[in-house]
């Protein structure tokens, strides 16, 4: 699967991944996006140290990638608000401070917002706030360039996540080689 | 004790230890693993990170003479797992998704 093109043809992209590979693709799928383009990813299972280890044995280009990183406040292993390439947020739950901190990169009209994961957000939050979240960056894709991928792992919450993915305009279920197995739903752009 | 709010993991890690000989109770998230323990001392806690409620970083300072380990999905550099090894009461960071055998054996290494 091509990942620019599947995100040139839709402003939001919901990938339901296998998690058995699921770090292999969001890591190849980094790397793609991030090679020329300026990408805003958010990390709310990894911490920003250990991103950033798998992105440079991943070939990630870091350069072109600021990482919002939700979870090393949780843990612990981080207290500053902001260190050089990352911006830390107080919990992958909180998804208003989250928004606020995504507004910011909207407007610098950066290539791509990355979402890892929403199944993670689920873990801290219901589905009525993930679904508004999903459901305000999509709208803001509408209205600028930026495009926003979203990330669920296939096994977890499914039924959450069925009603959560009708806000983003594609669904594309990924198998473990990182190709398509279904579209679940298609909407217009 | 596992502490942990997703109900299959809760159910898998207590069905693998027990068959390993074990006595497990569970906790369905840092609360109430703080709550449980008001009325038991288990010999090790094993606890996820990514849980609704009070933050982990938060629910370890309260807990007091119990080994911890970490069971998550989260994702950590070496650095930061040594940082988390450091303190007082945390023993391990096994990560999930995790092998039977290294997970009874990480158990067995704590407790015996």
């Amino acid at each position: 699967m091509d990942i620019k093109k599947e995100l040139a043809e839709q402003k939001a992209l919901l990938l339901v991944l296998p998690f058995e590979s699921y770090n292999k693709l969001v890591l190849a799928h980094a790397a793609t996006l991030a090679a020329k383009n300026t990408v805003c990813y958010v990390s709310l299972n990894k911490t920003f140290a250990s991103l950033k280890e798998m992105f440079e044995k991943s070939g990630v280009n870091t350069k072109n990638i600021i990482v919002i990183d939700g979870i090393s406040k949780t843990v612990g292993t981080a207290s500053a608000s902001k260190i050089p390439g990352c911006y830390f947020i107080s919990s992958p739950g909180a998804l208003a401070e989250l928004s606020s901190v995504i507004n910011e990169f909207f407007d610098n009209g950066f290539d791509y917002v990355v979402i890892d994961s929403l199944t993670s957000a689920l873990a801290y939050q219901g589905k009525a706030p993930v679904s508004a979240f999903v459901s305000r960056l999509a709208k803001q894709a509408q209205d600028c360039s930026t495009r926003v991928l979203f990330y669920s792992i296939s096994e977890k919450q499914q039924e959450q996540m069925d009603d959560i993915s009708s806000y983003a305009n594609r669904v594309v279920h990924v198998d473990s080689r990182g190709e398509k197995r279904f579209i679940l739903q298609k909407a217009s752009p | 004790m596992v502490v942990d709010d997703e109900d299959d993991i809760r159910t898998s890690v207590k069905t693998i230890l027990e068959r390993a000989g074990y006595n497990v109770t569970t906790a369905v998230n840092g609360d109430d693993c703080l709550k449980k323990l008001k009325a038991q001392k288990p010999d090790l806690i094993l606890l996820d990170i990514m849980m609704p409620g009070t933050p982990v970083r938060d629910i370890v300072p309260q807990i007091k003479d119990v080994p911890i380990s970490y069971l998550s999905v989260v994702r950590v550099s070496e650095a930061e797992r040594e940082s988390l090894l450091g303190q007082k009461n945390i023993k391990d960071f096994i990560q999930k998704p995790f092998d039977i055998k290294e997970l009874v054996s990480k158990v067995k290494k704590i407790i015996g």
